[in-house]
């Protein structure tokens, strides 16, 4: 049932996306640092850019509007989508690339420094001052929950992740 | 107003920026008479952290109200306050069991907030003319009628004090017990302290730097010094073979060997090796999920080598994080007015805010006698 979400609210709700991407990003630079095969890199860059891409979905279709409303503040809420705009640059890029390409992890890298100074910002200023304002913050959960889950379904489940390694065997793998 | 402003790895300057201000009804304006440079504070400034440029550090403050919020109800205008580095609320379910470092409501998302720290939120911080507190009635200790004269003991109440003394409750330091402290920088020193006014029997401090081993001595302390020999071989000595009852971590994630080389993990290896079977360890020491700036490429994505095994076998435990100040600043500040301490002993310098950036230079450098800064913004 719907209801019966676990997160207090929209906030905490999209916070998990973003603490999620962020371990599956240090787990890539993981990958990277220690010379991971490229399917391996591959697999993961896949599952972090379909996470992503389903979360800037549901702030912009949902969360985005409800707190432009709720504040009035626009210059905020432009700032947000154009950060967005940074990141979906990124995805097609990798999207459009090989793991074995020159240049691939670079732009995962890339990608990784643009979520988290949007992460920083999201949390500092849109999340503050969503909390702020008097936006029905618990309801918006439940709406984004069931968005998240249908657009799951639509785009066939999430991509696997590889299988998880200690740093020294993906040394010895490689 | 003037502030101290980082604009990239190992460059600070003071510049005009605008005015801190009341912004929401629950807020204190105060004017910061006393400022200080942290440790934590140096991760930052070399560009260990995620710190974005153009942001006011300052973290341990201590000033005088001049202007509340139309909410605010304890503090008034004139009080000398001390502001625990921590933003907490109040109200949310970590501020209400007292872990007022992992406030939910400061750092939507996160846990825990601070002013002018990487990572803690948008709030700036104290290096500067004037400061604004969030929730005053909840993040301000209101000093005693000593405050102005004993500025520079007060303000220790803000991180560095308190933060010792939270290293040997993570510890469980009691009575009688022996205390191994890796690290005589500032909070170390304040864990000796702690541990001293605790009632510890044996109290060791591990370290390469002579002027800091020299500081815990005065204290009571047993300077061990990690050039003149492998420091987990005098502990050990010292404590019979056994090692001691409990230890604190008080350097964190870039922590160095004998020539200045980082090794991650080395403080608590050798607190692992240092610290009795069953014993107990308080890390306060900074650590950081993701460090890009290091040359080690285990530390690059978070992790370091620990000695689990030896750690789980000894059948140890560890109690970690950052200070929750409001726990333990009320009760800290009454030794402080009855004159049972004098955490000042620690300040080696002390400068206007125009001087900070060669405090920072100097602190960072470990420059010899400089220990502890104290920025005087007013002066």
């Amino acid at each position: 049932m719907s209801t019966a979400i676990a997160y207090e609210d929209a906030v905490d709700l999209l916070d998990s996306d973003h603490k999620l991407v962020q371990k599956l990003l240090i787990q890539f630079q993981t990958l990277h640092e220690f010379g991971a095969p490229p399917e391996d890199r591959r697999t993961m860059a896949e599952r972090i850019c379909a996470e992503l891409t389903i979360h800037t979905q549901i702030e912009e279709e949902l969360f985005y509007p409800a707190v432009r409303e709720a504040t009035g503040d626009d210059a905020l809420l432009d700032h947000a989508e154009e950060e967005h705009q940074e990141a979906k640059d990124l995805i097609a890029r990798i999207q459009a690339m090989g793991p074995e390409e020159e240049g691939y992890d670079d732009c995962v890298q890339q990608l990784a420094e643009a979520v988290m100074a949007h992460v920083m910002e999201e949390r500092e200023r849109v999340f503050l001052q969503a909390r702020y304002s008097p936006l029905d913050l618990r309801g918006l959960a439940v709406e984004l929950y069931e968005r998240k889950q249908e657009l799951k379904s639509a785009a066939g489940g999430m991509p696997e992740l590889p299988p998880e390694k200690t740093p020294e065997q993906i040394e010895e793998q490689s | 107003m003037k502030a101290l402003v980082y604009n990239g790895p190992c460059d600070v300057s003071v510049k005009n920026v605008p005015d801190a201000k009341i912004e929401r009804a629950t807020d204190v304006l105060v004017r910061i008479t006393t400022t200080n440079i942290c440790g934590s504070d140096l991760h930052m400034y070399e560009g260990r952290t995620d710190m974005p440029p153009g942001r006011i550090l300052g973290h341990e403050n201590l000033g005088v109200v001049i202007e509340v919020g139309g909410a605010v109800d304890r503090v008034k205008v004139g009080d000398w306050v001390a502001l625990p580095f921590n933003v907490g609320c109040g109200f949310c379910e970590n501020c209400e069991r007292g872990l007022s470092a992992f406030c939910l409501t400061t750092n939507p998302g996160m846990a825990g907030a601070a002013y002018g720290f990487a990572d803690m939120g948008p709030y700036a911080g104290g290096q500067a003319e004037l400061l604004r507190v969030p929730y005053g009635d909840y993040n301000c200790l209101v000093l005693p009628r000593d405050a102005e004269a004993k500025q520079n003991d007060y303000v220790m109440l803000a991180d560095i004090f308190p933060t010792g003394y939270h290293a040997t409750e993570l510890a469980g330091v009691r009575p009688g017990e022996s205390v191994v402290i890796y690290g005589a920088g500032p909070v170390g020193l304040m864990a000796a302290l702690s541990s001293v006014t605790k009632g510890a029997s044996q109290v060791m401090v591990v370290d390469t730097q002579k002027d800091r081993l020299a500081l815990a001595e005065k204290l009571g302390a047993i300077p061990i010094d990690n050039t003149e020999g492998d420091g987990v071989e005098q502990v050990m000595e010292l404590t019979g073979g056994k090692g001691a009852d409990r230890g604190c971590e008080c350097v964190g994630y870039q922590c160095c060997n004998l020539h200045r080389e980082e090794v991650p993990g080395l403080t608590m290896n050798n607190l692992v090796a240092s610290v009795k079977f069953t014993g107990r360890i308080g890390c306060v020491g900074v650590f950081v999920p993701q460090d890009p700036g290091s040359k080690d490429k285990l530390g690059r994505v978070g992790k370091m080598p620990f000695d689990f095994g030896m750690f789980w076998f000894k059948g140890q435990s560890m109690g970690t994080g950052q200070c929750n100040v409001k726990a333990y600043n009320r009760f800290l500040s009454r030794l402080i007015e009855k004159d049972k301490v004098r955490p000042s002993f620690i300040v080696s310098h002390e400068l206007p805010l125009d001087q900070a950036p060669m405090g920072y230079e100097n602190f960072d450098q470990r420059n010899d006698g400089w220990t502890k800064v104290v920025l005087k913004p007013g002066s």
